[in-house]
């Protein structure tokens, strides 16, 4: 009895423990939330204090005043790019290098990782000479491209594909299917976990991403998301209200995304071991 | 004839890895070899460049802003070394207990600033460490007594506020890597220990940290390489990077600058460089500790 008594008490404390980290840690976002409907001016001097009066929805509509739209549409396009493009390259090679013996096997994927421990800092003066050449700067193509030959997405794919039964793909190959139908109606079904995983990893990228659009669009209407928020920090008057307000249209669909499916998330972002 | 190309088990792999070899190449290799090479030479702008031989790199060497940021640098990686190693693993050994009721939840919230970008994250705590005492941090400090701090003025406190950042964003992710490290600890080495006198504190330090000590490991050199990549933060804290008294100006920001400000694309190169130099060092000491190289 006595002891039943103490565990309540442990699993009491435990639990106020845990609502206090939680609040702790959703503070800034939920600052974030409450600050869009703040004015400027009055964020900075109002503190804690949230009048009924004070709100205001103007952040909101006054988004529709810069190229708010035009940054968020071009993000889509990055992430969409990059998924599409970046998760089929990926898993192509993934799958070579998983179930195949072929030359320079090894030493061609040695390379590989070794080039991914390369920061992207080291390629982006050389990048940005060769795209301006060719003119792919300020370039959807220019921003994606360079982007989707990712080492981590094919050792990541690899990894997974390993484990696939070589059964599995000669009973395919005794059946009549191509190499090709191997990998497009068995390899990629079964593979359905990491191909989510790379999803939301490259999707995360081209959403939040900063220096490297930084370095490829240079004109306001061709900002992604981050860089178009970046810009707005700056400069005599800065617009926080205005860019909380983005920030929350920002952040939302990707929260919801993540309550959603959450083991996808976690095995993609902790799998990415890339803090950034 | 092309249908039967599908059925060979000796080509299609090369077809396979072809597109990803092909953009690879062009796009990751190619540019680190012309980094190597506009290293070597001066140049202005896009066009053009004098080979200088190694004066870039004797350059990078006695610039005083090189040690300057290399030092800024290392003081935000001992910073997320002290935050972001201890804070989530008492964390994690909390949330693996069984008197804790509801984790997952706790779980999905300490990991939701991860998915906050940079860009938002440092623009949400430019207000929170607002320097007036309405800051909101500083609101915080004087519920405490503690008189307001100018965190993002004072030279002495940009770093710990670029540490502060890092440590809410990325607390709910090394969770989950101790986590899966405590789910490999038998149980019955804690019970066996409790029967032989071992106190909370001391099963702590005698069993979870000694078997948690390759996650230990790995969170530290991604603490260690992370630690070198700073930029985001810094750019947005301070205007493209202008921190006071360059209290927080780092590798990445010398780089940006040089490049696309002075546009001094050789000397940019150099910079990039030593810092694929430092970072790869590292890499490869967190590959031997984790025992890479054993297991191929």
């Amino acid at each position: 009895m006595k002891q039943n008594k103490y565990n309540r008490l442990k699993i009491g404390l435990m639990i106020t423990f845990f609502v206090i980290i939680s609040l702790l840690y959703l503070m800034p976002i939920l600052w974030m939330f409450i600050s869009s409907f703040k004015t400027s001016g009055a964020l900075f001097t109002t503190g804690f204090r949230l009048a009924i009066k004070d709100i205001t929805f103007k952040n909101y509509l006054d988004l529709s005043s810069i190229p708010f739209g035009r940054w968020y549409i071009n993000s889509l396009i990055f992430a969409g790019g990059y998924i599409t493009f970046g998760v089929f390259i990926c898993s192509l090679a993934g799958f070579a290098f998983a179930k195949y013996d072929f030359r320079f096997k090894n030493i061609l994927f040695l390379i590989i990782i070794a080039a991914q421990m390369l920061p992207i800092h080291m390629q982006l003066v050389p990048l940005f000479v060769m795209l301006a050449k060719i003119g792919f700067i300020n370039n959807y193509i220019g921003l994606i491209l360079p982007m989707i030959a990712n080492p981590f997405g094919l050792f990541f794919a690899r990894q997974y594909m390993v484990g696939i039964p070589d059964d599995l793909l000669n009973a395919a190959r005794i059946d009549g299917a191509s190499e090709w139908q191997i990998y497009l109606h068995v390899v990629l079904p079964i593979s359905k976990p990491v191909l989510a995983a790379l999803t939301i990893l490259f999707s995360l990228f081209a959403w939040n991403e900063l220096i490297w659009p930084l370095v490829v669009m240079r004109t306001e209407e061709m900002f992604t998301l981050s860089v178009g928020l970046s810009t707005m920090v700056g400069g005599y008057e800065p617009q926080y209200g205005l860019l909380m307000a983005g920030s929350v249209l920002v952040i939302f669909p990707i929260i919801a995304l993540f309550l959603l499916m959450q083991e996808h998330f976690i095995s993609g972002l902790t799998a990415g071991g890339i803090k950034g | 004839m092309f249908k039967k190309l599908f059925y060979n088990k000796k080509i299609m792999p090369w077809v396979f890895i072809f597109p990803f070899l092909f953009i690879f190449a062009i796009f990751k290799a190619v540019p680190i070899i012309y980094a190597a090479f506009l290293s070597l030479h001066e140049v202005n702008g896009l066009v053009g460049g004098d080979f200088v031989g190694l004066k870039n790199y004797i350059r990078i060497f006695s610039d005083s802003e090189f040690y300057t940021a290399l030092i800024n640098n290392t003081k935000y990686m001992v910073g997320t070394m002290v935050t972001l190693i201890p804070i989530p693993l008492v964390l994690a050994v909390l949330l693996d207990s069984k008197f804790c009721k509801g984790k997952n939840i706790y779980k999905a919230i300490l990991f939701i600033p991860a998915l906050v970008s940079l860009v938002i994250a440092s623009a949400v705590f430019r207000i929170l460490l607002h320097e007036g005492d309405t800051g909101i941090l500083n609101s915080i400090l004087g519920w405490f007594g503690i008189g307001p701090q100018k965190w993002l003025v004072n030279p002495l406190l940009t770093i710990p506020s670029i540490i502060l950042i890092a440590t809410w964003r990325w607390t709910g992710v090394n969770i989950i890597y101790f986590l899966t490290g405590l789910t490999g600890i038998n149980q019955e080495m804690y019970e066996a220990a409790s029967i032989d006198g071992a106190n909370v504190f001391q099963r702590f330090y005698y069993i979870t940290i000694p078997l948690l000590k390759p996650i230990i490991v790995f969170v530290a050199t991604l603490n260690l390489i992370g630690g070198y990549k700073l930029f985001t933060e810094v750019y947005v804290l301070w205007d493209g990077g202008n921190s006071p008294g360059q209290s927080a100006l780092t590798l990445a920001i010398k780089l940006y600058r040089a490049a696309f400000s002075y546009f001094k694309m050789g000397y940019a190169s150099t910079i990039g460089f030593v810092m694929a130099i430092i970072i790869l060092i590292f890499s490869l000491i967190q590959l031997k500790l984790t025992g890479f190289f054993e297991e191929e």
